[in-house]
């Protein structure tokens, strides 16, 4: 059994963003976050669907500059910020 | 009527019954109080503003009262209530006019939320209005004081009243509380400028509260834009520099700012978003006013270019 991640489905997000600036308004929680680029590109592709680790450092590894090597560390970083806010939860696939 | 066309007795006798009633920007205060040193105040520094009518809505009945039993004749207190109700703790009677000041600025930062309310100065000039948050000990008041003397008009010293329908700010103009050395370096800066009595030992230190030019009132009304989100710091012996930042993390020191974001939920994100959408953010580090005014002549003289 393998771990997916997706957006708590309690979380009801709205963005703005300013170039490569990005902020998210958890409607639910009421709280606002400050995002790089990385991160909210990994909570876009949670917000589709839920993923595993290996998809979203494929997917981040392709889209940016981000080596493959270090993208599933730097996802597991991220994931793990995304849980201790509260965005994101674990679940079993 | 504004409160000058009143006689002091008059002041202090409706300051001792009914109330005195005082419109202030989009409020209507009562003041009621039997201390000496609130009269004063008021006749010094609130001479330009006018009185409400009898009939008028209060949006906030104040009374600065004295101290009951002992307290009447020995270290004598001075108390605000609101509504009838102790809202703080009770001050030695001499911080009575400085208290009242903090008291308007409560009933606002509490109650009024049909405003997204940011603890910040605002100063405007030619339509726009820069917004500078800043916690204590920034020079956030130091500078604002001295650019409204400056050529820009005074919107706050204290609160940024934002339009939850166009972001607009609304102007909340009322005497610019200094502190400590900032007191004479205003009474330099601005040669002529109406003080109140300095009262020391406040939980702030030595305080004085600085009176807004009456040309300022007269547009009371007059609400702006926003256009720069600046946060000032002052650093002694620096040179003038001013920083781009990064909106969103403006937007989330705003954020942090504010007396109703989060009590405003989505409305008050979305009405911040657009306060920084339409704004340039900048850090600002200064040491001396002078050149302070030219950096913020200098922005506007851009915008233009």
């Amino acid at each position: 059994m393998s771990v997916e991640y997706q957006v708590r489905p309690v979380v009801q997000l709205h963005w703005a963003s300013w170039d490569d600036d990005y902020v998210v308004f958890d409607e639910t929680s009421g709280q606002t976050h400050q995002l790089d680029a990385v991160r909210a590109y990994v909570l876009d592709l949670l917000i589709e669907a839920p993923r595993l680790i290996p998809y979203l450092a494929g997917a981040l590894s392709q889209s940016t500059s981000v080596p493959a090597s270090e993208a599933a560390e730097l996802i597991e970083v991220v994931i793990n910020d995304f849980q201790t806010i509260g965005l994101v939860e674990a679940i079993a696939s | 009527m504004i409160l000058s066309e009143l006689a002091v007795a008059s002041v202090k006798q409706q300051l001792r019954s009914d109330g005195l009633k005082l419109q202030i920007g989009p409020f209507t205060y009562r003041l009621i109080s039997a201390i000496d040193a609130i009269t004063e105040g008021l006749v010094k520094l609130y001479s330009d503003y006018p009185l409400a009518p009898a009939n008028s809505f209060i949006d906030y009945p104040i009374t600065i009262s004295r101290g009951s039993g002992l307290h009447r004749w020995t270290r004598r207190q001075a108390i605000f209530e609101f509504d009838g109700k102790a809202v703080f703790i009770p001050l030695p009677e001499s911080h009575a006019f400085p208290l009242l000041e903090w008291s308007m600025n409560w009933c606002v930062s509490m109650h009024a939320h049909h405003y997204l309310i940011l603890h910040s100065a605002v100063i405007e000039r030619e339509g726009c209005a820069v917004i500078m948050p800043a916690p204590p000990g920034s020079g956030k008041s130091t500078l604002c004081a001295g650019l409204v003397h400056r050529g820009w008009r005074l919107l706050s010293d204290e609160l940024a009243l934002i339009s939850l329908t166009d972001a607009s700010i609304t102007p909340f103009g009322r005497p610019i509380s200094l502190k400590n050395q900032s007191i004479d370096i205003i009474r330099d800066f601005v040669p002529g400028s109406v003080f109140s009595r300095v009262v020391h030992d406040t939980s702030k230190g030595s305080v004085a509260l600085l009176k807004v030019p009456s040309e300022h009132l007269l547009r009371i009304h007059e609400t702006a834009k926003p256009r720069w989100i600046i946060f000032p710091k002052y650093v002694a012996g620096s040179a003038p520099q001013l920083t781009p930042r990064s909106r969103a993390n403006s937007m989330l020191e705003l954020g942090r700012n504010s007396f109703n974001y989060m009590v405003l939920g989505r409305t008050g994100f979305e009405v911040l978003t657009r306060v920084v959408d339409a704004s340039e953010c900048f850090d600002f580090q200064y040491s001396q006013l002078e050149d302070a005014v030219k950096v913020f002549d200098d922005l506007v003289s851009q915008r233009q270019a």
